[in-house]
């Protein structure tokens, strides 16, 4: 089978969860697709707190990947600014990136490509302040355990979701993503 | 218009006197506004980069530092009104036009790129024993990179 009939089988078996718009929306020019974790955040019904408009902002954020919006990347790991959107973690042979959801309290959710323009997001972490709903310890530092931990994890789900299969790699970042802004 | 698209709308389409707009639902709409705004002013500042400009000559334009010009074209939550009201004069101009539209009346754009990976897939499933051609995989969105300069 190739990568794209196991993402397609991912989403018949309800291990992934494709994105769609909240409301009617753009055109689909990407294709994000969702652990269960990250869908049972971003899919509401929320309630009026913290957590409902972080989880709201993530989604909007997420539906702008989908919709092929002009999107600021960091290629290089650890040089990541407040600026980048979408950023490459260490070790970069990995091709493991984070979508960076900067409001207080930060959020970062990682993921690979499976294809250009196909998004596996795995898990979401707060970046730097606790956060009692996800119950994960902020990131923090960039040699910090929970650096380590999540990228190991974010590995081991690509693992289990797709065995021996690769993330999608390449040279440059327009081997991945359209209409990516380097930075 | 799916259910769970109604049903999310269910207060912001309820009329003046309808319940409150919860504050998650305004801050999916607040975050939408502030990345189309900011879609728009990338795209606008990408257009000009072919004609010459910089984020160097465009801070000088705007008597800002390059640093500050960095930050408010990297990201939505950067940006203030006065801000766009700068950066686009700098970059074009012009000033930005208003328009509104009700999310209850929109309708769905019809490309989506999952049912288009979807149909290639089916469609090699069906090459490979023989009933079709393989489609071209498209990839859909522009595959431009754009590269900021450099400014230090």
């Amino acid at each position: 089978m190739s990568i794209r009939e196991e993402w397609l089988a991912r989403v018949k078996e309800k291990r992934l969860f494709k994105l769609d718009y909240l409301i009617p929306g753009p055109s689909e020019r990407r294709t994000v697709l969702m652990s269960a974790e990250i869908t049972n955040l971003v899919s509401g019904p929320w309630e009026s707190t913290l957590m409902g408009d972080r989880c709201a902002r993530l989604r909007a954020n997420l539906e702008n990947i989908m919709s092929g919006a002009t999107l600021t990347v960091c290629w290089d790991p650890f040089k990541g600014r407040e600026h980048h959107q979408i950023g490459r973690l260490h070790p970069p042979q990995d091709f493991m990136f984070d979508i960076r959801s900067v409001d207080k309290p930060a959020l970062r959710a990682t993921f690979h490509f499976a294809e250009k323009d196909v998004l596996i997001v795995h898990l979401c972490s707060p970046r730097s302040l606790p956060v009692p709903w996800l119950q994960r310890l902020p990131l923090g530092d960039r040699h910090s355990r929970e650096w380590r931990d999540t990228i190991m994890e974010s590995n081991a789900l690509w693992g289990e979701l797709f065995p021996g299969f690769r993330p999608h790699s390449g040279d440059h970042i327009n081997d991945l993503l359209s209409n990516a802004f380097l930075d | 218009m799916t259910s769970s698209q109604t049903h999310f709308l269910t207060e912001i389409g309820a009329g003046h006197y309808g319940p409150p707009i919860p504050t998650p639902k305004r801050a999916y709409f607040q975050q939408r506004l502030r990345n189309r705004v900011f879609n728009f002013l990338v795209e606008k500042f990408i257009a000009a980069q072919d004609k010459g400009l910089t984020k160097a000559i465009l801070a000088r334009r705007i008597e800002r530092t390059p640093d500050v010009i960095n930050r408010w074209l990297g990201a939505p939550s950067n940006l203030t009104i006065d801000t766009i009201s700068d950066i686009l004069l700098g970059i074009s101009a012009e000033e930005l036009e208003l328009g509104s539209s009700s999310p209850i009346t929109q309708t769905q754009h019809n490309y989506s790129h999952f049912k288009d990976l979807q149909a290639s897939a089916k469609t090699s499933i069906q090459t490979s024993t023989g009933t079709l051609s393989p489609l071209p995989v498209s990839g859909g969105g522009s595959a431009d990179v754009h590269v900021l300069e450099s400014l230090s």
